[in-house]
């Protein structure tokens, strides 16, 4: 993973924030697979799979970030 | 602040979770009423730090930062540079042992939930939500009869409640002392950068909490302080009851609390100015009721007669509780499920009493 750009600085900043009003409109369930498609063609943040971020901690020698965040 | 950001970041296995669903309770132990957490580990499992502190609700960023969160990373990573010689040192950070291993182990949450989420059906129906977890422990010991203890009852105390208020933008760095204050007893000043609490290495305000929600009381915090040039030792005085000025209110796990403790009734106090105009003193009980919930077992208030608006003069005959939170509070530990208790309330300029059982 490269994060180099500042729209990779904003999606993880967005863990903070809201979604903004666009996105509201949609029922919760969309607004998670929306989430899931986003964040997985992203490429910066293994989704919700533990097992392989550990396995990739592992092979790499490296520290793990886990965070716990849902859509907002 | 970005280009840093990034390169704290691409030094890091990052890995978002979404559920709650078979989270290992042994290993990720943090405040679940929060919206956002992180924590930062070895792939051993052992811990470096957490990250994510939340004290309001309609606030929900004002405790974290993305500069405290870039420092956070940068010290993760100099005790994950460090690893496994500060092992020992890293053992404080381990979650206590729990007797549920996975959130679905709960009675409340068994048979209710898969151990993924249903991406292709209801989604959202199918997770397992943080603030359940505290849900489902309390609605656990309180079906066993257990008192809930402080700990439970205040969880991942905020510094504040010792007069100890840090800078989000900073690890831990003293903001503020209040006079009178354990932390002014503990010798500390603005500042201040903490570096150890209880043997273990900070890197954010949520260790600091984390260290808090741990301690025994009476009890006294070994710490470690940066003024300067200089590291100094302090020991942080922790009174019996130190938890108990810590508002809950603003928890998500605070409404099943009131479904538990209140009937599922939302209060709060009354400030000095509308107790005058009532003609209340300021010692007694004055909590004006918000809110009267209205389905299921949260409706038990209203079927006892409350409405919004009225003020709870006496709760079970306690005239000294002055905020929702002691009511919580005071249900949790001194009164079982299924006692009756009655409220004395204002309602127009005339008193009377309701009843209604507790959950």
């Amino acid at each position: 993973m490269n994060p180099s750009s500042s729209a990779w600085i904003l999606l993880c900043w967005s863990l903070f924030v809201v979604l903004p009003p666009s996105a509201q409109a949609q029922t919760r369930d969309e607004k998670v697979r929306q989430d899931k498609a986003s964040v997985q063609a992203n490429g910066q943040w293994i989704y919700n799979d533990l097992d392989l971020a550990m396995a990739e901690a592992r092979r790499d020698n490296k520290p793990l970030l886990a965070t716990f965040r849902c859509i907002p | 602040m970005e280009k840093e950001l990034a390169r704290w970041m691409n030094q890091f296995v990052r890995v978002r979770l979404i559920q709650c669903n078979s989270v290992d309770l042994n290993l990720f132990h943090f405040d679940y009423d929060l919206t956002f957490a992180a924590f930062f580990l070895n792939a051993d499992k052992t811990l470096y730090g957490r990250y994510g502190t939340r004290s309001s609700h309609d606030e929900a960023e004002k405790d974290v930062s993305i500069e405290g969160f870039a420092k956070a990373m940068e010290k993760a990573l100099a005790l994950h540079r460090a690893y496994p010689g500060n092992r020992a040192a890293l053992e404080g950070k381990k979650a206590p042992y729990s007797e549920f291993t996975i959130p679905q182990e709960y009675p409340h949450l068994e048979g209710r939930f898969q151990p993924w989420l249903d991406f292709e059906g209801k989604v959202a129906a199918s997770c397992i939500h943080c603030h359940m977890i505290r849900d489902a422990d309390r609605r656990y010991q309180r079906h066993q009869g257990t008192p809930l203890s402080d700990k439970d009852i205040y969880p991942w105390p905020m510094p504040q409640v010792l007069g100890l208020h840090l800078d989000p933008k900073e690890i831990a760095t003293v903001l503020k002392v209040e006079k009178g204050s354990a932390a002014e007893a503990a010798g500390l000043r603005v500042d201040d950068q903490i570096l150890t609490m209880a043997g273990q290495p900070i890197v954010s305000i949520a260790d600091v909490q984390w260290v808090l929600h741990q301690a025994q009381e009476p009890s006294s915090i070994a710490m470690t302080l940066q003024r300067g040039p200089d590291v100094l030792s302090r020991s942080l005085p922790l009174a019996r009851g130190w938890r108990r000025t810590s508002d809950i209110s603003w928890r998500t796990t605070s409404w099943d609390l009131r479904r538990m403790a209140a009937g599922g009734l939302k209060m709060r106090h009354l400030r000095t100015d509308e107790r005058r105009e009532h003609g209340l003193k300021e010692r007694q009980t004055a909590l004006l009721v918000e809110h009267v919930g209205q389905y299921n077992d949260h409706a038990v208030a209203k079927k006892a007669g409350f409405l919004k608006g009225d003020i709870v003069l006496s709760f079970d005959g306690r005239e000294d509780l002055r905020t929702e939170t002691d009511v919580f509070a005071y249900v949790m530990r001194e009164r079982p499920k299924d006692s009756i208790v009655a409220v004395r309330i204002l309602r127009k300029g005339q008193e009377q009493t309701l009843r209604f059982k507790l959950q």
